[in-house]
């Protein structure tokens, strides 16, 4: 019983029997998954298997588009957040997405960072200006824009305004950040600094990240879940599917002989 | 030859648009030239005076009356129909359903096709009635000029600026919901300010459309020109 209660805790997201499909086409295929608080959890597969898709699904952006459709659920802490009663607002606060093509809002980089604290009801110049700064040195940005914060955030590199979009989503301080190849646009030093974000952060945090990174999911990930056309096809500690993958579609894939 | 080819090509566009630069400016020489012995023989009277008989002896040729008009006309339309455009465009952007939005859109280009003698003919037939009812003075004023006009180049507005809105990156309206803010913030503050630009053009088009459209307002504003009160009166 004692036991029961623990291991629950240990999950933060639960994804439950989940389909998903895009008009006619399935896209998800019964997938089974237990997040792990506090963990860096890595999903990895061929392009197409729906990684995006599952994390979209989690932070129900996908809800935007129309042909969209699901059944099963996904349980964030002991509720399901596919009921109609889940207040999405605060939802995505907790739960924060960053996206595979980052598109900054049309302000200056201050602004960018400062937004999401303003619709969540934060007024206090002090204290925003304190957790813009905050953010976006966690994001590995502050150096390259502190002398030119009121600059329009169109105006900064493909890279940077990846990392601005990162600094973005951590500055409402969610409990959970998805991040779609957060470092496909980067040069080896920014994700290398973005990494080691991700590893501070995931002290507080819970962290989902896709990456076609496999060295990286390998550097970073506490546990690797592996994709193909849709299913789940491993899952397990990073430690354990490198040493010894049990299906032969996973070993293809660590291999390069897939994706 | 690549190189000639870029040339040849670059020489055809230059000239085509310029020919149509000095077509304009010829036209414009033209209307002018030929407008001044008129405005000599009638002088500063034109711009200064309220009188406008051409027919009487001796004739008053007074357009002020007009242009006081026209500017109330437009700057009026114009005041209800980019507001209520801009929030047809907005619902049609972001909480019309499929079926609601294709069904507006139909709407909206089967009115935009209506042409303004109908539109005329309408308001002088159904509104003006029922204006002289609730008190109007005259059965053609400025107010029933204004519905006209609102009723022809609404759909207009509203339709050029959600392809504004529609236009912006799918991805800048998913970060911002991503991040917990709602539908209409992300709406107002975002898109909007993303498709700002789009939206002032819209703007511009729907003002100019006002100024240009003269068949609903000789019908509905009557071809006498008397200038009072904007509303309710002749
Ligand atoms: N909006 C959409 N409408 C229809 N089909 C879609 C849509 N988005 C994705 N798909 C399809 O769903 C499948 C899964 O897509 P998804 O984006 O989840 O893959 P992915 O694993 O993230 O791929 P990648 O590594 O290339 O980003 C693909 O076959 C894709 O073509
Ligand atoms: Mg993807």
């Amino acid at each position: 019983m004692q036991n029961d209660v623990i291991i629950k805790n240990d999950v933060i997201i639960r994804v439950n029997n989940f389909n998903a499909w895009y008009g006619e086409k399935q896209v998800l295929k019964n997938i089974n998954i237990d997040f792990k608080r506090n963990k860096i959890s890595a999903i990895i597969g061929p392009s197409g298997c729906g990684k995006s898709t599952l994390l979209r699904s989690i932070n129900r952006i996908n809800d935007e588009i129309t042909s969209y459709k699901i059944s099963g659920e996904i349980i964030f802490e002991n509720e399901n957040i596919y009921d109609k009663e889940l207040d999405l607002t605060i939802y995505r606060k907790r739960v924060g997405m960053v996206f595979q093509k980052p598109v900054p809002f049309p302000m200056s980089v201050y602004e960018n960072v400062a937004f999401g604290l303003r619709i969540h009801g934060m007024k206090n110049k002090i204290k925003i200006d304190n957790i813009v700064e905050k953010s976006l040195k966690q994001a590995a940005l502050w150096d390259e824009v502190k002398d030119e914060l009121h600059k329009s955030a169109y105006e900064l590199s493909g890279g940077q305004q990846q990392r601005l979009v990162i600094a973005r989503a951590i500055a409402v301080d969610p409990e959970v950040i998805l991040l779609d190849e957060p470092t496909s646009a980067l040069d080896p030093i920014a994700t290398q600094r973005i990494e080691r974000l991700l590893e501070e952060l995931v002290e507080n945090y819970t962290i989902i990240i896709v990456t076609h990174n496999l060295p990286q999911a390998i550097r970073i990930s506490d546990y690797i879940y592996f994709m193909y056309q849709g299913e789940l096809i491993e899952s397990g500690l990073t430690s354990e599917i490198i040493k010894s993958p049990k299906n032969q579609l996973t070993e293809d894939y660590l291999n390069g002989r897939i994706g | 030859m690549r190189e000639l080819k870029n040339t040849i090509n670059t020489f055809i566009i230059k000239s085509v648009a310029l020919s149509g630069i000095i077509a304009l400016i010829l036209i414009f020489g033209f209307v002018i030239r030929e407008s001044i012995p008129a405005l000599r023989e009638v002088g500063m009277e034109i711009f200064t005076s309220f009188d406008w008989f051409p027919t009487y002896d001796p004739p008053a040729y007074g357009i002020l009356t007009m242009l006081i008009n026209s500017i109330l006309l437009t700057i009026f339309s114009s005041l209800i129909v980019i507001p209520l455009g801009y929030i047809i465009a907005f619902f049609m952007y972001d909480y019309a359903g499929n079926f609601e939005k294709k069904m507006m859109k139909g709407a909206i280009d089967l009115l935009s096709g209506v042409p303004s003698v109908i539109i005329g003919m309408f308001l002088i037939i159904y509104i003006s009635p029922w204006m002289l009812e609730i008190g109007a003075w005259s059965s053609e004023n400025i107010l029933l000029a204004s519905i006209g006009l609102t009723i022809l180049s609404l759909p207009y507005t509203a339709s050029l600026m959600e392809e504004a809105m529609s236009s912006i990156d799918k991805n800048l309206k998913e970060g911002a919901l991503a991040l917990g803010t709602t539908r209409f913030t992300t709406g107002f503050k975002i898109v909007s300010r993303a498709a700002l630009s789009g939206i002032f053009n819209a703007i511009i088009l729907t003002v100019n459309r006002i100024i240009g459209e003269t068949m609903v307002v000789l019908m509905a504003a009557g071809g006498q020109i008397c200038f009072l009160f904007p509303f309710l009166i002749p």
